[in-house]
């Protein structure tokens, strides 16, 4: 922990709030969102559909399509930079550079009609101004890095040859071709199978260690924040509600939400008959309950949590909870 | 094992589906999606069926209850051959066994009212005889299910997912079926809704004795729900046993890769853990590898494994695995 206190934060997010204004009403998909992400870290964010973590993420290049998205307030600050008040041309050095993003689906992120190679050379040939010969041998270093068996082959096929493992090594590929800063991956190895996610998990944890990038892991699988954070935030309907170094998140959860989410999970070492639940559904953006969002579906909600919602809380060093009962701490009243 | 016991009995189901091609689009070769796999499931229980996509684990599923004509195979539903079956008399084994889909977005109709795409079925069938009647079961069902019945008549894009899923079980529920087939029916939800619908299965599976073949790749929600489980690859099966034969003394060097890749959920496990990171992807089913299929991808692959494809092997009393290399996973 200490070691970590001493690095200092590639990434401040301050109060970012990103909204839509959509037909039914405003939603506040990223409402108030306040972290860190030091050098060299992983930091996991975990929810489920809808909660705003990918908006969260993809504000961070201003990827957000605005309208109907809009950022609504907040400061972005990377490498020196507010993200949100640069112009577009300052943008585009960053993005794919310093920033680089990886997807959930591989086949839709990458360009069906262009070959792998030429794709790779793309963002070597605009942010590194690399001559075409140069750009190629980069390119095959880059298949290479990610452990794609024939590189010389591959950057001459298109994307539908490959395989989704492959794909997906591709564009970790391409991500990483500028060495990045930041790796920003949303739910990576959600639509690969169980073995082939392990390869690319195994891959995107021995690379860190080669080329000393920070990664924003987004998953909705615990199991994977488990393997992969160093630190994990977990989001509910647009709000940070936990934030904690990985062991605690799992050892010692304090959000209602948080704690219901790790013991609803079968684990592979559950022996009893039944699986705790949640009770209630993902509630909608464009609806929230007043107060703390989760209010219907806790157990330990009172009157206070319907009226209002409470900040998040340094509750121990490093530990930060949104909730007025921590750890469902006995409370008067209702 | 007495014959009677055998609720479910699959012999030999085989599965191809024709490529065409060519000019007049003959037949230039077969993906053979389920090749030859047999395994019974008794009542009350709960048979998981495990793999990575493509495995044929659904088309299985769905062979079964002759969505799809097999190719070959017998499919033994309490003795009765249910492939043989007339379409009048098959008709009468449809409400004895259901199947709830993956997607709940993509499986109900999005123009029916929620009171008939449950009730359908049953004024089909002859379940009940007349609307009102079919009113009174719709609401049971859906009480039975989590709903609330006061919202029988709005229409699916009107529920969550979770619900719309609840919606699908009820509808499965409502023939009084014997037998189903969940094909990942929890794969789509999200993580808290997961378990909910777990509960639901499980809580259904025991108050009415039912029986499921629980298709999915999530390992850890077929252990918490199967009795026995059934691993698959490449169209065959590897690997079978109870739960405990495959959780703990699994013997099949893919069904080790599988619980191996699996991510654990303790974030102290993974300094110490020694993972098996299977190489390569999953070979096409349309050109399997000779001899052995899994000896592409398998650490222990020989040059047997290469020729000859392996025998099951009934090691244990209901463990069976399909492997030249028994036992030296042991060692």
């Amino acid at each position: 922990m200490s070691e970590m206190m001493e690095k200092k934060p590639l990434l401040e997010v301050k109060n970012l709030k990103t909204y839509f204004h959509s037909a039914g009403g405003l939603v506040k998909a990223v409402d108030d969102v306040s972290f860190d992400v030091y050098e060299g870290e992983t930091l996991g964010i975990v929810g489920e559909s809808g909660c705003g973590k990918s908006i969260t993420c993809m504000s961070l290049a201003r990827l957000v399509e605005c309208p109907p998205g809009k950022y609504e307030g907040g400061e972005i600050l990377f490498d020196g930079q507010d993200m949100l008040k640069i112009s577009d041309a300052e943008l585009r050095k960053i993005r794919g550079n310093k920033i680089s993003y990886i997807f959930q689906e591989p086949m839709t992120s990458l360009n069906p009609v262009f070959k792998i190679g030429k794709q790779i050379e793309e963002v070597l040939r605009v942010h590194r101004n690399m001559s075409k010969e140069e750009a190629k041998k980069e390119a095959i270093h880059a298949l290479d890095l990610v452990r794609i068996p024939n590189p010389e082959r591959i950057v001459n096929e298109y994307p539908f040859a490959l395989s989704g493992g492959m794909r997906q090594r591709v564009m970790i590929a391409m991500a990483l071709a500028c060495s990045p800063k930041l790796l920003v991956a949303d739910e990576p190895t959600t639509a690969l199978d169980v073995t082939i996610q392990a390869q690319v998990l195994d891959l995107m944890n021995d690379l860190k260690k080669e080329i000393d990038t920070s990664i924003l892991f987004i998953t909705h699988d615990l199991s994977v924040i488990a393997e992969m954070a160093d630190r994990v935030m977990v989001m509910y309907a647009g709000k940070v509600v936990e934030l904690a170094d990985v062991n605690t998140i799992f050892e010692k959860p304090l959000h209602p939400y948080t704690i219901g989410l790790i013991s609803s999970r079968p684990d592979m070492s559950t022996t009893s008959d039944r699986l705790n639940v949640i009770p209630g559904n993902v509630p909608d953006l464009s609806d929230l309950p007043t107060g703390c969002a989760f209010n219907p579906r806790c157990p330990y909600a009172s009157d206070k949590c319907r009226e209002g919602i409470s900040e998040l809380v340094e509750v121990e060093p490093n530990h930060f909870v949104r909730c007025y009962y921590p750890g469902g701490e006995k409370h008067d009243g209702n | 094992m007495t014959e009677t016991n055998k609720f479910i009995d699959v012999r030999h189901l085989k599965q191809y589906f024709p490529i065409k091609g060519g000019v007049f689009q003959s037949t230039v070769g077969y993906v053979k999606a389920v090749d030859d796999i047999s395994f019974t499931i008794n009542k009350g229980e709960v048979m998981g069926l495990v793999g990575e996509s493509g495995c044929g684990k659904s088309t299985t599923g769905r062979t079964m209850l002759k969505l799809i004509n097999p190719t070959e195979g017998e499919m033994l539903y309490e003795g009765v051959d249910i492939f043989k079956l007339s379409n009048a008399e098959l008709k009468k084994y449809r409400t004895k066994m259901q199947i709830v889909f993956q997607d709940p977005y993509s499986s109900l109709n999005p123009r029916l009212p929620i009171y008939d795409i449950i009730g359908e079925a049953m004024l089909e069938h002859g379940i009940v005889s007349n609307r009102e009647e079919m009113m009174q079961k719709v609401f049971e069902l859906m009480d039975k299910c989590g709903l609330f019945p006061e919202q029988a008549g709005r229409y699916p894009h009107q529920f969550s997912g979770g619900q719309r899923q609840r919606i699908c079980i009820a509808r499965a529920l409502a023939l009084n079926p014997e037998f189903i087939v969940c094909d990942e029916a929890v794969s789509a939800l999200d993580v808290s809704i997961q378990s909910q619908i777990i509960n639901l299965l499980k809580d259904l599976q025991e108050s009415m004795g039912l029986t499921y073949l629980f298709i999915s790749h999530d390992l850890s929600v077929v252990k918490f729900i199967s009795d026995s489980v059934a691993v698959m690859y490449l169209g065959e099966i590897v690997e079978m046993g109870t739960k405990e034969q495959i959780f703990n003394h699994y013997l099949h060097p893919y069904t080790e890769a599988l619980l191996s890749a699996a991510p654990s959920f303790d974030p102290r496990k993974r300094q110490n853990s020694k993972r098996i990171i299977l190489q390569g992807d999953l070979p096409s089913p349309s050109n399997p590898p000779t001899g052995c299929r899994f000896h592409t991808r398998c650490p222990l692959a020989n040059e047997k494994c290469k020729k000859e494809s392996p025998k099951p092997i009934e090691v244990e009393p209901g463990h069976m695995v399909k492997c030249h290399c028994i036992g030296v996973l042991s060692e």
